[in-house]
């Protein structure tokens, strides 16, 4: 649905700000982790976006198989 | 010497009874006054303690403290606690007795050092949870709570055979780690399994919990899922079954949340995935992922229990929990808004809430052990929990489309209980110590490192990104009113179907099998009737005067007779 609150743009724009800035942070301290891949540019900032896209279009189309009225029961 | 009287859960078990006779105002309060006494005596107990006792042959357990229960008990008071105050405003007696018998019996069982007191808390604590539903009365509460009844039964018969199979192969009862080597360890598992909602044992959960009281859904969201936690990390602690298990758990129930309208319903299959992360805590099995698993189910009970109170008390307010019906209630329930959100951020691991520093443990556990698809499948699982519980629980009721609805700000002994529980997010959150302190484990993990702040930070604000980009573009599901399946639609369909035919068919061929029984039976009842029935020969009155003849004819028999 379209955007017409200004508070809300303002909220969705720092979104984008805070996005930014957390994947800029990455030349910024010495990064470690357990697993070679947690060290590609931006590996969490990626999985997170990708794994919620997945999970919520996924989940949307499952609903065409599950979905029942909600009187299915009585 | 500890006598058994200063057994905490024996003092709720025994007190809860009592409350029965108290007028309603003195109830409530008392009713938060009795797991107040338990947990004071419980702070009183060495952090070490083990209670002997023989009965007959056996030798039983029913006082057992170490570490690991220490913890559980710990958490199981608290939130008892909490259930009362949040409960306090109402009059709902049934409900007033059954929270505390069942908090009770959780955390006996939790102290249980033997199979026997186990099976019997088990028991008493699935009965007294079934009564905190049926308390509630509603349209659906009677049959969902038989349902929950039956397979909460069901665990502890399997318990039950296991506990004698297990004494009869170890001549033991004590409660201790077990190898998943033998019928009865396997019995055992799968008691522990159906509590714990593994995959595919899980449905009860969803079911029965949106169906209780808005305090009753609270009090059920701490106790039972975490006893069976409580249980697999004693007994089945380093099974590797557990790692994949528990993976399959924090995955499959975000798609459910993700559809789900109810958003109490959404809650518990929250719930769920947040047992798969304790689960797999489990499976790994060192000292570090069951200081995880403990840390895990502490945090949780808190902000899981905050996030139920919240809706609970829109449920108070508004009459109904669905995300089609609410939206804008921010505007007259700020506070409740406000406690909601330190919940969300809790169960999402926001840094600077609790979570984020127990999930962070049992993550760290896994990588140390290298399990790299296994630790991938719980960072997918995390990003899911944003969804459902970060995101869609607090934005679709107090946020989103302003449905116009106003009311009420929730009852003052909610806003406490909801307040208490959202301080104890937030300290554990900003002083992770406090918490570690009362971990079974030494260990060394610092939370708050710029690796785990700044990833985590990465990984919750894209999702989040990922969730503005659906729903600015309107492609984020519809909050719909409608229902979906779930594996209960096999015993409520299908295995439901086959019950009432077969019974069709035993009722009818019972009928006919009476009606074959009546005929021939009335048919021996005419022939007796023939022959000894007043009219019948035998009945017939016989006079004096042929009485004479026939005495006098024998004697006169008896004379020949002699003489021949």
């Amino acid at each position: 649905m379209p955007v017409k609150s200004k508070s809300v743009k303002m909220i969705i724009i720092s979104l984008y700000i805070i996005c930014a800035a957390l994947l800029l942070v990455e030349f910024f301290y010495h990064r470690h982790g357990h697993f070679d891949f947690e060290l590609w540019f931006g590996f969490y900032a990626g999985f997170g976006l990708l794994a919620y896209l997945f999970i919520v279009l996924s989940a949307t189309q499952l609903r065409k198989w599950l979905k029942r009225s909600e009187d299915y029961y009585d | 010497m500890i006598e058994i009287l200063q057994h905490p859960g024996l003092i709720l078990v025994l007190g809860a009874p009592f409350l029965g006779l108290l007028s309603d105002r003195l109830r409530a309060s008392a009713a938060v006054l009795l797991p107040l006494v338990a947990l004071l005596v419980f702070l009183q107990l060495p952090r070490e303690l083990s209670l002997n006792y023989s009965l007959f042959a056996y030798e039983l357990r029913p006082l057992f403290i170490d570490g690991l229960s220490w913890i559980f008990s710990l958490i199981f008071l608290i939130a008892a606690v909490l259930v009362a105050i949040y409960s306090w405003h109402g009059n709902n007696r049934l409900e007033q007795i059954s929270i505390p018998l069942y908090a009770g019996s959780a955390i006996a069982a939790v102290m249980a050092g033997d199979l026997l007191t186990l099976f019997i808390c088990w028991e008493i604590s699935a009965l007294s949870s079934t009564l905190i539903i049926w308390a509630n009365r509603s349209r659906y509460s009677r049959s969902a709570g038989m349902r929950y009844l039956f397979i909460q039964v069901l665990s502890g018969l399997l318990l039950l055979l296991g506990t004698l199979l297990h004494y009869q192969e170890t001549q033991s009862l004590l409660f201790t780690a077990f190898a998943l080597d033998s019928l009865a360890h396997w019995l055992i598992f799968f008691a522990f399994g159906i509590k714990c909602a593994f995959p595919l044992l899980h449905n009860w959960l969803q079911d029965a919990y949106p169906h209780a009281s808005a305090s009753g859904t609270v009090a059920l969201s701490a106790f039972t899922t975490k006893l069976a936690v409580y249980c697999l990390a004693r007994a089945f602690a380093g099974t590797e079954y557990l790692l994949w298990i528990g993976a399959v758990m924090t995955a499959f129930p975000i798609f459910f949340a993700v559809i789900e309208n109810d958003l109490r319903r959404v809650l518990s299959y929250s719930l769920n995935n947040q047992l798969g992360f304790m689960v797999v805590g489990i499976g790994i099995g060192t000292p570090l992922a069951l200081n995880g698993t403990a840390a895990h189910a502490f945090c949780h009970i808190l902000y899981k229990a905050l996030l139920f109170m919240s809706m609970g008390a829109v449920l108070h307010r508004i009459g109904t929990t669905k995300a089609s019906e609410l939206g804008g209630l921010a505007k007259s329930m700020p506070w409740t808004a406000a406690f909601c959100l330190i919940g969300a951020a809790s169960i999402s691991a926001v840094p600077l809430f609790s979570g984020f520093v127990s999930k962070g443990i049992i993550l760290f556990a896994v990588a140390e052990e290298g399990y790299w698809l296994l630790w991938l499948v719980l960072l997918f699982a995390s990003a899911g929990v944003l969804d459902h519980s970060g995101i869609k629980v607090p934005f679709f009721s107090f946020f989103a489309h302003d449905q116009g609805l106003r009311c009420k700000e929730a009852p003052k002994n909610m806003l406490l209980a909801m307040a208490i529980t959202a301080a104890a997010c937030i300290t554990i959150g900003a002083a992770p110590d406090l918490l570690y302190a009362l971990l079974p484990n030494s260990m060394e993990f610092h939370p708050y490192t710029w690796d785990h702040t700044i990833t985590q930070l990465q990984l919750l604000f894209f999702a989040g990104l990922g969730f503005v980009l659906l729903y600015v573009n309107g492609w984020y599901p519809a909050e719909l009113r409608a229902i979906n399946l779930d594996s209960d639609w096999l015993y409520r369909k299908p295995l439901y179907k086959l019950a009432s035919i077969s019974l069709k068919a035993f009722n009818s061929s019972i009928n006919s099998w009476q009606k074959l029984r009546n005929v021939t039976a009335s048919k021996l009842v005419d022939l007796a009737y023939h022959s000894n029935g007043p009219r019948s020969q035998l009945a017939r009155g016989i006079t004096v005067s042929s009485m004479v003849l026939i005495v006098s004819l024998l004697l006169t028999f008896t004379l020949v007779f002699y003489y021949l």
